[in-house]
């Protein structure tokens, strides 16, 4: 437990608990019911404890955005402070203050007046300070606002529990990020909050009606068709001060919004004027719909694309948006565009990048539409986060539109065209982020959402549920599991884990590139090597529980060495550097080229000699043993000298006796 | 004149030169001639009946039957190489089959050789074999991939 108590993580006989800044001690044991959407858990603030406080863990695949840490630094009166957004655990823990009061949800009678100074206001000077530092809050709905009643204003809650606007129904979110699915609406700009802000003004207004069964896309149409204001606000009794004031913050052209520092004197019943988008006297008709403005001829073009695709040939929309809505350059640009566009045996037009680019030139305002479905470039992270989860409602894979989007470099010419600056860097980040990791096929498409969001967790489905942020923390996970193994299991690693890992490292510049550190497989051979150099990387010190897992499955690498004696002193030299958990070791005693070479041509050498000595052995099976002619000679003459010797001893013993 | 015919004259002279020799002996010297006659038979056998190597094992032997036949010659010196002393010590039967067994000696000495060496030679391929199938084994085991395997 020595690791876990270095990082603030303590076990005790009755509980687990986590410290936090040396002082927030959560208790991991004590759930709370879900606050706006996230997980919470008790948290004691041991130098005051008095102060209720929550800790929100937000899931894995629904991480804050990558500008979450500029967000919770940001403090405002009637803002749910955030006091702490930490990552010093392994896994990201934001502790704020419990709201005193109810969330607006649960209702309540609200008047123009108590709507303006209680809601419109405060909640309105929170946004001025989020647009001074360059933020979005974008989850401004009535269970993240709380009322503790009288005459004191409301209480905005936090907005880093979630990927931006993700939880916001469809109601409260403008038309150019309703119309995405949750994980594709980005962090848009604050005017999109303040769309936000009117529609949960004219929500409590009308009396603070249950929006929870509210069918996903099904006020798009009438909302594209009457405009978001008279939708939403449109049967409401309200005031001469107050309805211009909401038909301003509703406005379905965020241009024509007002901003948060506008709104700041609201109550002050200072008038506001609606600018009107250009509306067609003849409408064009798209099927059977009657269209009437250039944002919902470009959401109706992705619908009925036959019937647009033959009106765009024949030069209908052009002439329309030249003539109807004032727009000639645009008009212009279209029909350079439909000269060029070709039309699929269906009637609709062939390329998806050419309909994504006349719609960017309809309504620059759109978010990007490939395929069936629309995003924001920004949301691209989160929105591969969610599809490669398998948990996207789009129609259609967003993974094979963000793919074909990057391979085909479209992204830069949405943001040529696109009137939302900040997507047009969205575009450029993605692009980048693109190249850094290499992503060349589908597959490795995986990689992104890790290099655009830095609070996304590993998302190993063996550790999703421990929202494991850091690699430290990934490698004592790895290092503290049990040994108990899936059958099958090919590798230590999965592919969610390296990828992981290898970004983090690319992100911390401990490596240059991503292929630096980036393995092509999962294998136990493979995830050694990498874990070896991650080891050396962060310096985490001995890895004993990992080495000990590696140790059985590595030994088919020690069968590259042909020399038995080898294999075995080799077996137990790795078997030594497990048990001290160095894995650099392990990988040099296994990967070590040269005397690879040798032990080859040892055996080279080996089988060279067992060839030539079976051959001898053969050759000996069949030699004659019978004595060869000139030896037989030198038997003669060696019997011959004894026979002299013979009759020289004869003679001399006739002479002496 | 060419090398064969005048090798083959040289033969036949040597076969004049021999018989004239033989001659000789056998009317100067009859007694000489009898002792060394009847113990050189086994020689004279040799040649006659082994084509191949006849003279050859005729010479090898020749020495072991010189062996035996110094005390019987020097008797028959003593008794002045006559006639009968030469057929009294032939009529002793030791004196021939002592010549006969020292010329026989002659060829088992070869023959024991011949037999040892083989033997030997024997020997030291079994020995080299079995070295052979030890060095086997030893790399089999170090090396064999099949052994890789199992392990």
């Amino acid at each position: 437990m020595a690791e876990a108590d270095e990082v603030g993580q303590t076990e005790t006989d009755d509980g687990r608990s986590l410290t936090i800044d040396g002082r927030y001690v959560i208790d991991l044991d004590q759930k709370l019911p879900d606050f706006v959407n996230c997980p919470a858990y008790h948290v004691k603030d041991t130098v005051s404890p008095t102060a209720e406080l929550l800790a929100l863990a937000p899931a894995a695949l629904l991480p804050p955005h990558a500008g979450a840490a500029v967000i919770a630094k940001i403090r405002a009166p009637n803002l749910l402070p955030v006091r702490s957004f930490s990552d010093a655990t392994g896994s990201l823990w934001i502790l704020c203050d419990a709201p005193s009061g109810n969330p607006l949800s649960e209702g309540g009678t609200w008047t123009e007046t108590s709507v303006l100074e209680r809601v419109i206001v405060p909640i309105a000077s929170i946004l001025h300070a989020y647009n001074e530092a360059g933020v979005t809050h974008r989850a401004i709905r009535p269970d993240n606002v709380f009322d503790s009643g009288g005459r004191s204003a409301v209480c905005l809650g936090p907005a880093i529990t979630a990927p931006p606007a993700y939880f916001q129904p469809d109601r409260f979110e403008p038309l150019t990020s309703a119309l995405c699915e949750p994980a594709g609406r980005g962090s848009g700009s604050i005017v999109d909050d303040i769309f936000a802000l009117g529609a949960l003004a004219a929500w409590l207004l009308g009396g603070c009606t249950p929006y929870r069964d509210d069918v996903p896309g099904g006020l798009l149409e009438e909302r594209f068709q009457k405009g978001s204001f008279a939708v939403l606000a449109g049967h409401l009794p309200l005031s001469q001060d107050v309805a211009p004031l909401l038909a301003a913050m509703l406005s379905d052209d965020p241009a024509a919004r007002p901003s948060p520092r506008d709104l700041l004197h609201a109550a002050d019943h200072k008038g506001y004027v609606v600018r009107r988008s250009s509306v067609a006297t003849a409408p064009i008709m798209l099927g059977a719909v009657r269209i009437k403005t250039a944002r919902a001829l470009a959401w109706y073009a992705a619908r009925y694309r036959k019937e647009f695709a033959s009106l765009l040939v024949r030069g209908v929309i052009e002439r329309w948006m030249s003539y109807e809505l004032g727009m000639p350059q645009a008009a212009a640009r279209l029909a350079l565009l439909a000269r060029d566009a070709t039309l699929a045996e269906d009637g609709t037009l062939a390329s998806s990048a050419t309909l994504m680019e006349i719609i960017s030139v309809i309504d620059p305002a759109m978010p990007l539409c490939w395929g069936e479905i629309w995003f924001w470039p920004d949301a691209i992270g989160q929105l591969l986060t969610t599809a490669l989860a398998g948990k996207s409602t789009a129609s259609v894979d967003p993974t094979t539109a963000v793919f074909e989007l990057i391979r085909t470099g479209r992204l830069d010419k949405f943001a040529l065209v696109t009137t939302v600056p900040a997507q047009a860097a969205a575009c450029a980040v993605v692009q980048k982020a693109a190249r850094q990791v290499s992503i060349e096929n589908l597959s490795d498409l995986d990689r992104l959402p890790y290099v655009l969001n830095p609070y996304l967790p590993c998302l190993s489905p063996r550790c999703q549920n421990d929202r494991l942020i850091a690699t430290w923390a990934l490698l004592q996970w790895l290092n503290a599991g049990e040994d108990t193994e899936i059958s099958g299991t090919t590798a230590l690693l999965d592919r969610q884990m390296t990828t992981f890992m290898a970004i983090a490292a690319l992100r911390s510049r401990l490596v240059e590139t991503f292929s630096d550190l980036a393995i092509s497989k999962n294998s136990w051979a493979l995830d050694l090597a990498f874990l070896a150099k991650l080891q050396h990387l962060y310096m985490t010190g001995p890895l004993k529980g990992i080495g000990r897992k590696l140790l059985p499955h590595l030994t088919p690498e020690l069968k590259r060495w042909r020399s038995r004696s080898t294999r075995t002193a080799r077996g137990e030299q790795l078997a030594v550097a497990a048990g001290e958990g160095d894995l650099g070791l392990m990988q040099k005693i296994l990967a070590d080229p040269q005397a690879l070479r040798r032990d080859q041509a040892a055996y080279n050498a080996a089988r060279k000699l067992e060839s030539k000595l079976k051959a001898e052995s053969a050759r000996l099976d069949h030699q004659d043993t019978d004595v060869p002619l000139p030896m037989r000679n030198e038997m003669i003459r060696l019997a011959t000298a004894v026979g002299v010797v013979c009759a020289i001893g004869s003679l001399c013993a006739e002479i002496v006796l | 004149m060419t090398a064969s015919a005048a090798k083959g004259q040289r033969g036949s002279l040597t076969k004049w030169i021999n018989g004239l020799a033989c001659g000789a002996a056998l009317a100067w010297l009859p007694g000489y001639s009898l002792l060394i006659g009847v113990l050189l038979i086994p020689l004279i056998a040799v040649c006659l009946l082994d084509n191949n190597r006849g003279e050859v094992m005729a010479r090898m032997m020749m020495p072991y039957a010189f062996a035996a036949l110094v005390h019987p010659f020097h008797m028959l010196w003593n008794a002045d190489g006559s006639m009968d002393a030469a057929v009294m010590l032939l009529m002793n039967p030791m004196t021939s089959v002592v010549g006969w067994c020292a010329a026989g000696g002659g060829w088992f000495v070869f023959e024991v050789a011949i037999l040892g060496v083989k033997l030997t030679r024997q020997f030291q391929v079994r020995q080299r074999k079995a070295t052979i199938a030890k060095e086997l084994a030893t790399l089999a085991e170090e090396w064999d991939e099949q052994a890789a395997e199992r392990s």
